[in-house]
């Protein structure tokens, strides 16, 4: 398993005629993958969960090269860099939420990101490429929908 | 007249064998061959082609332009750039309601595989409990899903360490 063959594709057209487009349905772009790993998981969330649902960890493979995330009914995914860092150790853990749109997958092609570091000087998130610390990654996913029954499938592939 | 993006994903990996007893595999997600549909609130459309010299910070997008949010959003790059989303820009700590602090995120993008959105909801930090410090705030990371407040993207920002220059596209469409 030497890689993701990955198709993505989008054309808009205006009502001038005007094409927009980028990708390709006929020829993949290939994302390597390191290990030898597959996690494949569907998960059925309902509603009335009281707390998030864990999709993800890295408990489950280590790390991800490819991740796609899909559910039939929305929500959001909340993910996670530096698990359980603090500003004392200056590798401070952040977090993000993405709104799923009901089918449509989130789809990563690797796993890294920045943690926040120490919050030196309170304006840290405007100087990220300076003061957030580069290549950290994505360590925790979790899924949450209280406005319906979801199907959500997970993929992590390293 | 519907204005709709048409959009097609699909990955398919094979799982080879070399353990044994455990046969080869494939798996597979999406289509190539039935796209998907984002509808578009209005036709307006940012489009626009970047060339980023090495370590150079870019502002891609922000509200401030005429496309003022976005229900489909595409960015490629022809480097292994970092993007970073911004929610709730300036937001503050704030009071109970008043509170909507701001968040960042950071992804790092592969060359030649699109980043792409459905629309720009996320959440901002809410007011963590009034107050700022280590506790509170990592509690509502872990509660996000009940302290953190619906908002939305409003400024994405791309910065190149590459060690070359960069190209990077970034399609908005609201």
């Amino acid at each position: 398993m030497a890689s993701v063959n990955v198709y993505q594709k989008f054309d808009f057209t205006d009502d001038d005629g005007n094409l927009y487009s980028d990708g390709s349905t006929s020829t993949a772009k290939t994302v390597g993958v390191s290990g030898d790993e597959i996690y494949d998981r569907t998960f059925k969330v309902l509603s009335t969960a009281s707390a998030a649902t864990v999709l993800w960890n890295d408990d489950h493979t280590t790390n991800f090269d490819f991740l796609w995330i899909e559910s039939d009914k929305g929500g959001e995914i909340q993910l996670v860099c530096n698990e359980g860092g603090t500003t004392g150790a200056s590798n401070l853990v952040n977090a993000w939420v993405v709104k799923l749109s009901d089918g449509i997958p989130f789809v990563l092609s690797n796993n890294l990101s920045r943690n926040r570091a120490g919050l030196a000087d309170g304006t840290d998130i405007n100087s990220w490429e300076t003061n957030w610390t580069v290549g950290d990654t994505i360590d925790r996913i979790e899924f949450f929908n209280n406005s319906s029954n979801s199907k959500v499938r997970i993929v992590a592939i390293t | 007249m519907a204005f709709t993006i048409s959009l097609t994903t699909h990955f398919t990996v094979t799982a080879s064998s070399g353990v044994a007893g455990v046969d080869s595999y494939t798996i597979t997600g999406g289509s190539t061959s039935t796209a998907d549909t984002i509808s578009l609130a209005t036709e307006k459309i940012y489009d626009q082609r970047f060339v980023i010299a090495n370590n150079t910070l870019q502002l891609l997008w922000n509200d401030d332009n005429n496309v003022s949010d976005f229900d489909f959003l595409w960015i490629e790059a022809d480097k292994a750039v970092e993007i970073q989303l911004l929610c709730s820009e300036n937001g503050v700590i704030g009071t109970g309601s008043d509170g909507d602090l701001e968040n960042g995120f950071v992804i790092k993008l592969t060359p030649g595989i699109p980043f792409v959105l459905s629309n720009d909801d996320s959440r901002n930090r809410g007011d963590v409990l009034d107050t700022l410090n280590a506790a509170n705030y990592a509690t509502e990371m872990d509660n996000w899903y009940d302290t953190w407040v619906a908002d939305t993207i409003d400024r994405i920002q791309c910065f190149n360490s590459s060690g070359e220059s960069a190209e990077v596209r970034i399609f908005v469409g609201t």
